[in-house]
């Protein structure tokens, strides 16, 4: 019944996912993120044969840190704006916004029959689960950055000002922040270049990469119907898939993303490889 | 005038050397055996000893002041015990006070060694002779240290030549590991201090390391070349010796070092910056009391040396802080056990969700399950 729906819809059309302000955002997070990254990552593994040569393309510690210091703050101003935008927008439907409703990032009952449905899948003793609009991992990414900013960005900002933290708490606090904002880190970074590389790009079903969405904005038809058959299902049901269709992006503005979204991924993946033998290195010492 | 002066003697030092040069070519026409023989040849190393051997009543004074004396035993039990006087001392033509200078060259240890170390290569003996190796290369790290550049005072002298420290009469570096090699290691702040840095032997000897090693001649405490190097020796406002300081004090203070690893100040040193506090910058470098710079009623002052404005906080912060000392340390023992206990779980569970997800694409893939048209039940 689907695919007939899918056979009426106009060719050349795609489904609309992500604003041109959220792509935006995503795009300057992920840069100053990588930059963060960087910089960081050379002081925390600066036993490395690496680091030294980051350092000294940087100019030193002190450049270094400045720019560290400015991808922080483009970093921490794009996710409180988001904490605007997305306050806005929950004011502006108070009264019908459905909180664990499917278009609500908000985690509920259905992710974690959808956990437990995907580790059915995976050991073949059920059928793949279809997913709405927000599949669990998307969730998860989107609330790690919460978790991540929260952690980084308040030990990222004790280190930064060791004075007013020095007056207000205790020594051993910045000798705990230097941890937490290292292996926190990690963690982001690892995460990162590894499960949600793999999620959106390097899966099978997503091979080659990139997936481009997040740059183009919209989806094929067909692709958005495997990845989101319930949000595709409800929007049928609804008629208001028409409203969500946008034309084919233009040629050279789909090339141009995927050359953006390849170049991300390689460089996420030389960060990647940067922090695996800083790590090897530094847990064989 | 003195434009005057400088010419002259200008004139006298060439006319000197051409007349050198004559002399040596028309000596080297005759054959062999015709040849007189020179006073040099004839000046073996007891004529020399005769008047420089200090087992002597006294040694006699020049106009030039007292005669440099040489310990008979010493010398002969030193590396170069076998060799003439005068197979350094080239410019000593005859046995009269003052010696009068012949056109052979002065005692000169560099040249010397590097020439024998390029005979043994083309000998191939390297391999034998690996200690000549060592010494070139040592004198390669010296060309560059603090101790071979031009003394600020005297610019015709370099601030510390061979025998400043070696002493190449007596020179004789016992094996590693005999008890006549902890004697030797014991006399070097003597060697350092007494001629030239007789400051920091003061304080030194005031020191922790300084009681150890003159008090108590325990070998294991550390004497100048272990923190300062030895040949490759930096002025200490350069950054080579910033940096490399760090890695001389771990290498008896391994733990200390480690730790101070993990923190800003030791990663920007280990990364080739000198401007971030090193061991000498908290704990004094050659002082009287160690407790004194870190002791907590100084510490803030110590700290506030770099961070002007430092706060209270500043004096309870470790610096050297470990993740397995509990007793020390207990919040970041605790921080550190959750973190990892949180990265642990996290990857565990997506790099397994990863995994299987990966498997089981892949193979729906290759049975074209993936079509949604395939799929089952759409809600």
């Amino acid at each position: 019944m689907s695919h007939r729906t899918t056979d009426e819809l106009p060719q050349g059309k795609q489904v609309k996912r992500f604003g041109l302000i959220w792509r935006i955002a995503h795009l300057s997070f992920a840069l100053s993120v990588m930059l963060l990254i960087l910089t960081g990552m050379a002081v925390f593994y600066a036993d490395t044969t690496w680091a030294p040569v980051i350092m000294q393309a940087f100019g030193g510690p002190k450049t270094a840190g400045i720019v560290h210091r400015t991808s922080a703050a483009i970093m921490l101003s794009i996710f409180f704006m988001h904490l605007i935008g997305v306050a806005t927008n929950i004011a502006r439907n108070w009264k019908t916004f459905r909180w664990f409703g499917p278009d609500s990032l908000v985690p509920n009952w259905q992710d974690f029959r959808d956990v437990y449905g995907m580790f059915r899948w995976f050991l073949g003793k059920g059928p793949r689960p279809v997913f709405d609009r927000w599949t669990y991992w998307e969730k998860f990414d989107y609330w790690a950055v919460f978790w991540g900013m929260a952690i980084i960005g308040s030990t990222g900002m004790m280190l930064a000002f060791p004075n007013v933290t020095a007056s207000l708490f205790p020594g051993w606090v910045l000798n705990v922040a230097t941890i937490v904002h290292g292996e926190e880190a990690f963690l982001a970074a690892v995460f990162l270049f590894t499960v949600h590389f793999f999620n959106n790009h390097f899966r099978p079903d997503k091979l080659p990469p990139p997936d481009v969405v997040m740059f183009t904005g919209s989806v094929a038809i067909e692709e958005f119907k495997r990845e989101h058959p319930a949000q595709y299902a409800r929007m049928v049901r609804g008629g208001s898939l028409k409203k969500h269709l946008v034309d084919n992006p233009p040629r050279a503005f789909t090339l141009g993303s995927k050359i953006l979204g390849l170049t991300l991924i390689a460089i996420g993946l030389m960060l990647l490889v940067l922090v695996v033998t800083g790590f090897i290195s530094a847990s064989t010492k | 005038m003195p434009e005057i002066k400088k010419l002259t003697g200008r004139a006298i030092q060439l006319a000197a050397f051409v007349s050198a040069i004559f002399l040596v070519n028309s000596l080297a026409a005759l054959p062999a055996s015709a040849r007189p023989l020179s006073a040099a040849q004839t000046l073996d190393n007891e004529r020399c000893l005769s008047c420089h051997a200090t087992d002597q009543a006294e040694l006699k004074t020049t106009s030039a002041g007292p005669l440099r004396g040489i310990n008979r035993d010493k010398f002969g039990s030193s590396v170069h015990g076998e060799m003439r006087c005068i197979a350094c001392h080239q410019d000593i033509t005859d046995a009269a006070t003052p010696h009068l200078k012949g056109a052979g060259k002065k005692a000169d240890c560099i040249a010397c060694h590097q020439e024998l170390w390029e005979t043994a290569k083309q000998e191939k003996l390297t391999a034998e002779k690996a200690r000549l190796g060592v010494v070139v290369n040592n004198i390669e790290t010296y060309k560059n240290s603090f101790h071979a550049r031009p003394n600020k005072e005297d610019k015709t002298h370099v601030n510390a030549t061979c025998d400043d420290c070696h002493d190449t009469h007596s020179f004789n570096v016992p094996p590693q590991g005999t008890s006549r090699r902890t004697e030797w290691h014991l006399t070097i702040p003597n060697v350092c201090g007494e001629k030239c840095h007789s400051d920091e032997l003061e304080e030194y000897s005031t020191s922790v390391h300084g009681k150890q090693v003159l008090g108590e001649h325990n070998s294991k405490g550390a004497v100048c070349i272990d923190c300062h190097t030895t040949h490759g020796i930096a002025n200490t406002s350069r950054d080579t010796f910033k940096i490399s300081i760090t890695e001389n004090c771990g290498g008896c203070h391994a733990e200390n070092l480690k730790s101070y690893r993990s923190t800003y100040h030791g990663q920007v040193n280990k990364l080739g910056y000198g401007y971030t506090a090193k061991c000498y910058d908290c704990h004094g470098s050659h002082p009287g009391d160690p407790a004194s710079k870190v002791h907590p009623n100084n510490r803030l002052k110590t700290c506030q040396k770099c961070h002007k404005e430092a706060t209270q906080g500043f004096v309870t912060f470790s610096p050297h802080a470990n993740t397995h000392d509990f007793e020390h340390y207990p919040q970041v023992w605790i921080v550190s056990r959750f973190m990892w206990a949180l990265l642990a779980w996290v990857f565990a569970f997506f790099w397994l969700h990863t995994g299987l997800w990966w498997y089981r694409e892949a193979r729906d893939r290759k049975a074209h399950k993936n079509h949604p048209e395939r799929r089952k039940k759409i809600p």
